[in-house]
């Protein structure tokens, strides 16, 4: 019942803090500074009429955003208006790139989490303390790379762009892994499997890996929510058609309304995937 | 203090130093463009080269690593300041400011903060100057990076009122302000103070990441994010293998930042 409660409540808070969120967005778009941008008054394509009537629609448009509550409404209803560049429906939009991003991330995610929890698991293995220290200066040497370096090394080897965001995702994953397990090293039913003799790979996999099971799917959340950030720069440099590409071509274009619905789109992302990677009971680890 | 600290302490130092004074390594001036020496290799003159508009290489990385070893810790400092002050608010509240301050801290932390920044940035005008942008996007990151040190400089202040000093303390007769004036603020500090090393690399690294993708600071001013796009062309690195010295001092302030972060924490 505690569990069911808990699941509930963090539901009822991912919905309070979506409406604060698509509160603060409608807001944003009647305040902000660059309302009056428009990308295509640069192109000497289009007459003073056209331009006149663009900015005319763009205000329009710009009014029935601003008002936050009616905003609100409309986007709890799947309808985050028209892009202001293209014409075309937000939603629209934004269903034809979600199944590209959610590929990036997914298997970005994964395969991170993977690699983490790998390298983490060697250090209850039994392997050299060399090794260990050799994996977590690569790990500290991939944290000072910013992930559209590691996407534009990706696109030099030819790699797929899941290969960029696993990369970029797994050190942080492995410091936070490496720390519960050390963590867990000197508590008593450690002590008393190394007692009994149970060898280092039973120890893992039958002691550890259950025990920690809630904190590891805390950090396979936190793994994907780190890969939503990554997909940007990586879709952007690689050319994928995805949320982060979609976000980054309304930003250079100022198209808002694109750039708030994406925002709001990963925030939901992140909060289902927090929600998730919470509900494991807490205590998973106790049948040990 | 160790001698990884040290020498991260001193490389930082020498790159501040550098950033301030340039003209002692480079008399050229960042914007200044050469026309007749348009995307030349490396040489006497231009120890690094040019770039496609005859711009000396070496004094746009000068002037780019001191935009970021300028801004990041500016506003690495208002991210903690505001952390502080909603932290110890929170800490000296009741059950609904603590409520409110969770609620807001989670929502904080939820939110993929490249995209918020994607989004804040573009909605600022298209004709905003450059030292306009500058402040802008370190000043959405100190706004946003709020959070994180917040949650870590409540969580310690929250333990004061059960040590024995604070309930001598408040024994005594002092008005709580001046408890936590006196004695919660000087414990807080320290915390407070890693936290911005904590940060600095963090938004050293989400500039990198906007100039990479042209939303970070704007021409024809450096920084090092807006110095990375060259390696766009990942290809021409091959030929070109100084186009790769931005990304070189990003992971060395970047790599001294953390070390220095890392080593204040430990020691809290």
């Amino acid at each position: 019942v505690m569990w069911v409660l808990r699941v509930l409540r963090l539901l009822l808070d991912t919905a309070g803090m979506v409406a604060i969120a698509s509160l603060l967005s409608g807001w944003l778009v009647q305040t902000a500074p660059g309302g009056e941008s428009d990308s295509r008054t640069a192109d000497p394509g289009y007459s003073a009429e056209s331009l006149a009537a663009l900015k005319a629609e763009r205000n329009a448009a710009r009014a029935g955003l601003g008002r936050s509550a009616e905003w609100f409404l409309r986007a709890a209803q799947g309808d985050f208006g028209r892009s202001e560049i293209s014409g075309l429906p937000v939603a629209d939009l934004l269903s034809e790139r979600i199944p590209v991003t959610a590929r990036t991330v997914g298997t970005g995610a994964l395969g991170g989490f993977v690699l983490a929890l790998a390298a983490a698991s060697l250090g209850p293995l039994g392997v050299s303390r060399r090794l260990q220290s050799a994996i977590s200066a690569a790990g500290l040497l991939v944290l000072v790379v910013p992930s559209g370096l590691l996407a534009l090394v990706c696109v030099f080897l030819r790699a797929p762009v899941e290969a960029a965001v696993a990369v970029a995702v797994a050190p942080r994953t492995y410091f936070h892994t490496r720390g519960m397990f050390a963590s867990k090293a000197q508590s008593d039913w450690m002590l008393g499997a190394h007692a009994a003799g149970a060898g280092p790979a039973r120890i893992l996999f039958r002691h550890l890996i259950p025990a920690t099971l809630p904190e590891l799917a805390a950090a396979m959340g936190l793994a994907v929510v780190s890969a939503l950030a990554v997909s940007i720069p990586a879709e952007v440099l690689t050319g994928r058609p995805g949320l982060g590409q979609l976000a980054w071509q309304s930003a250079l274009q100022r198209d808002v309304p694109v750039v708030v619905a994406v925002t709001l789109a990963m925030l939901v992302l992140a909060r289902v995937v927090t929600l998730l990677s919470s509900i494991p009971p807490k205590h998973a680890g106790a049948a040990i | 203090m160790n001698l990884v600290r040290i020498s991260a302490a001193c490389v930082l130092a020498l790159l501040a130093l550098i950033a301030l004074f340039p003209m002692v390594l480079v008399a050229d001036s960042y914007d200044e463009q050469f026309r007749d020496h348009i995307d030349e290799p490396p040489g006497a003159r231009f120890p690094l080269g040019t770039d496609e508009l005859g711009r000396n290489r070496l004094a746009r990385l000068i002037r780019g690593a001191g935009t970021s070893l300028l801004f990041a810790p500016a506003a690495a400092a208002v991210g903690v300041v505001l952390a502080m002050s909603a932290g110890l608010l929170a800490a000296s509240g009741g059950s609904f400011v603590n409520r409110a301050f969770e609620y807001a801290v989670d929502l904080m932390s939820s939110l993929p903060w490249l995209f918020v920044l994607i989004a804040i940035r573009a909605m600022l005008p298209l004709d905003a100057s450059p030292a306009a942008v500058n402040a802008s996007t370190f000043g959405i990151m100190a706004a946003l990076g709020w959070a994180a040190p917040a949650r870590v400089i409540r969580s310690v202040a929250l333990s004061a009122p059960g040590t024995l000093w604070f309930v001598q303390a408040d024994a005594s007769g002092l008005p709580t302000w001046r408890i936590w004036q006196r004695w919660v603020v000087p414990v807080v500090w320290p915390v407070a103070a890693a936290q911005v090393l904590v940060n600095i690399p963090v938004f050293v690294l989400s500039e990198a990441n906007l100039g990479l993708l042209g939303l970070g600071v704007a021409e024809p001013a450096p920084s090092l994010g807006s110095l990375l796009r060259e390696l766009e062309n990942v290809h021409a690195v091959a030929d070109k293998p100084w186009l790769l010295a931005p990304a070189g001092v990003l992971a060395v302030v970047l790599g001294c930042f953390s070390v220095l972060g890392q080593r204040r924490e430990g020691r809290i």
